[in-house]
């Protein structure tokens, strides 16, 4: 186990492409680290660096207390899991999972109880003799996985494992795979575009966009307290709801010419923000001079989003999470409320998030 | 109507087997025949009186078991070396990126372009001021050569099928990066690899008149030579001739069953990526 560092990590590609820029990032020793991010945001690259799968233009990369910046894959004591598991056709999964032991010429004996370990800790004995072919979608996660345990590795790399698993599959693998790391606790980096992936796993995430970290957190913090507009919009399903130009004052907020009272404003200096809304912090109230004309409502089950836009000049699109049994239509003019302690404000231009 | 066009189809099929085989029937037929009934006219398969005689001629009495050795020698090794050559330089074609490499691979293809008796005489005059005329080694040199632009062309194709993350995983795994290619990339290439030796073999094993440019030394000749020479000016063993011909076929053929199941997936390689 180690901690893995990038420090002032820069990564243009061919024709001036620019995918990080002076990049500082610490794992720490035995975390679970999740990057999250649109694609194209960086997020693979830093994984593949890690890897030593690309090379970086400038900067130094650290495992443990050794830079490993320009050493080869195979000398970084780190294991992989690829997207599509990149298991090898040719072999089965017993030997798979052996390939890297096997390269480093370890005894036969301590190879074969390894990988028997490895196979009974994710449950997959019964399929050691079968070529990947033969295996489901899971089991060759499963497998995958079990090739990186036997090697021992100081640092776990995942490249979007669950991403080609149907939704049940992936919501037992996520389990799965948190609990290996509470069992083995080795220092894992893992990258995902789904941050419902990003909330449950990871005990720090980081999101990134365009290159360059958005914000470092636990993920509660992350979603709570969103380190820019950015963050407030990527993290959350459905999104933050958005309202531009809102005018803060003394008192309070001017919602779409609606007033709204706002406990604490006073530590906001006066000026014209955008209000960041949680689907959740918002409820229905028919008192309430907030209006909106509902243009969709999707029941989920346990639980109804309900999208309108707001009854004012501008029209700003308003999502609601509320109960299942919600009362609205289609085409129903209703009032809303919300909860002003959950209002987040972001500065107008740069989208910084304003703390009050 | 459906019935019909099958049956049809299978009056159609049946009659180009036919003509397919029956002058192989006939070489057989011819290979069989005494001595004294050369020019019989008669169309029985096997004839009077058939006899061995001329495959114990070609066996004992002609140096065919040295023109067999020779050509083992250039078609093996032209096999291993253009496979070896092919192998590797495809994998750099499929996976790396470097200056030439397009003009690389489009300067193999225009070669395809013209006709390999168009090359004779500069190929000639190469081997000569190599000094590899009237030897194995120049024939070997050629045939590899020829070969070459085909095998590269087809396993680089292959290559581009076999997903890049395989070989990450090998080196992440430990390999380096021609551990992965040996390791896992060559595995998973076979049906390739199987398809271009069996090219590389065949070329070198029937080719004529690149042979018969380079090589004069008796001794040297291979198969498709040695089989020129038993056709006489003035009088021709026919019976000689025809066992001749099916002894050179005898390998081919073997070969060609052996990897019959690689065939079939290999013919189509290198065009359409999987």
């Amino acid at each position: 186990m180690a901690e893995v560092r990038l420090e002032k990590v820069e990564k243009i590609y061919a024709q001036d492409k620019r995918v990080l820029h002076n990049l500082d990032l610490q794992v720490r020793d035995g975390e679970f680290l999740v990057l999250v991010g649109p694609s194209g945001c960086g997020k693979s690259t830093i994984l593949r660096i890690i890897a030593g799968l690309e090379d970086v233009t400038d900067g130094r990369l650290l495992i443990g207390d050794r830079d490993v910046t320009s050493v080869p894959p195979r000398e970084r004591d780190i294991a992989m899991v690829f997207q599509n598991y990149a298991l090898y056709p040719h072999l089965t999964a017993f030997e798979n999972m052996a390939f890297g032991l096997r390269i480093r010429k370890r005894p036969k004996p301590e190879i074969e109880s390894k990988v028997r370990e490895a196979a009974s800790l994710l449950s997959i004995e019964p399929l050691l003799e079968k070529y990947p072919k033969a295996l489901s979608g899971g089991e060759r996660q499963r497998v995958a996985l079990g090739r990186a345990i036997v090697r021992d590795p100081q640092v776990f790399l995942f490249d979007e494992p669950l991403s080609n698993l149907d939704a049940k599959l992936r919501s037992e693998m996520r389990a799965e795979i948190t609990g290996l790391h509470r069992r083995l606790g080795v220092t894992t980096v893992y990258v995902t575009h789904d941050q419902v992936e990003a909330m449950t796993m990871g005990q720090r995430i980081v999101v990134l966009n365009g290159g360059v970290i958005q914000q470092i957190g636990p993920p509660l913090e992350v979603y709570n307290r969103p380190a820019n507009r950015f963050v407030a919009g990527f993290i959350g399903n459905p999104g933050m709801n958005f309202f531009e130009q809102v005018r803060v004052g003394e008192r309070g907020m001017d919602l779409g010419g609606v007033p709204v009272e706002l406990p604490g404003s006073s530590s906001i200096p006066a000026g014209e923000f955008t209000l960041g809304l949680r689907p959740e912090s918002l409820s229905l109230d028919p008192e309430s001079p907030l209006r909106m004309r509902v243009d969709l409502v999707e029941p989920t089950g346990g639980e109804a989003f309900v999208y309108g836009q707001l009854e004012s000049e501008n029209g700003h699109r308003v999502i609601m999470k509320a109960p299942s049994d919600v009362q609205a239509a289609v085409g129903d003019v209703v009032g809303f409320r919300f909860d002003p302690g959950k209002a987040h404000f972001f500065d107008a231009v740069s989208g910084d998030r304003i703390e009050r | 109507m459906k019935r019909l066009k099958s049956i049809l189809l299978h009056l159609l099929l049946v009659g180009i087997t036919i003509a397919t085989i029956y002058p192989i029937l006939v070489v057989i037929s011819v290979s069989l025949r005494p001595s004294d009934a050369l020019y019989s006219t008669s169309l029985s398969l096997i004839p009077d009186g058939a006899t061995l005689d001329a495959f114990k001629v070609i066996l004992t009495d002609k140096p065919f078991l040295l023109w067999m050795r020779n050509s083992l020698i250039v078609s093996l090794s032209v096999t291993i070396f253009g496979v070896a050559l092919a192998s590797t330089a495809g994998y750099a074609f499929s996976r790396f990126r470097f200056p030439g490499r397009r003009v690389g691979m489009i300067a193999l293809l225009v070669t395809q372009m013209f006709p390999a008796t168009m090359l004779l005489l500069p190929l000639y005059v190469l081997m000569r001021k190599l000094g590899l005329v009237d030897s194995l080694l120049g024939l070997i040199v050629a045939y590899t050569a020829t070969v070459l632009p085909f095998t590269v062309w087809t396993l680089k194709g292959y290559y581009d099928t076999i997903p890049r993350d395989l070989e990450e995983a090998a080196m992440v795994d430990g390999t380096t990066q021609i551990g992965a290619f040996v390791r896992v990339v060559l595995p998973l290439a076979r049906p390739a690899l199987m398809i271009t030796s069996l090219f590389s073999f065949m070329s070198g094993w029937s080719e004529f008149i690149v042979a018969r440019v380079i090589l004069s030394s008796q001794s040297l000749y291979t198969l498709p030579l040695g089989l020129e020479g038993l056709a006489g000016t003035f009088q021709t063993e026919w019976a000689n001739y025809s066992a001749g011909s099916l002894l050179v076929c005898l390998p081919v053929v073997l070969l060609f069953l052996s990897l019959n199941r690689f065939l079939v997936s290999g013919l189509t390689l290198g065009g359409v990526k999987g």
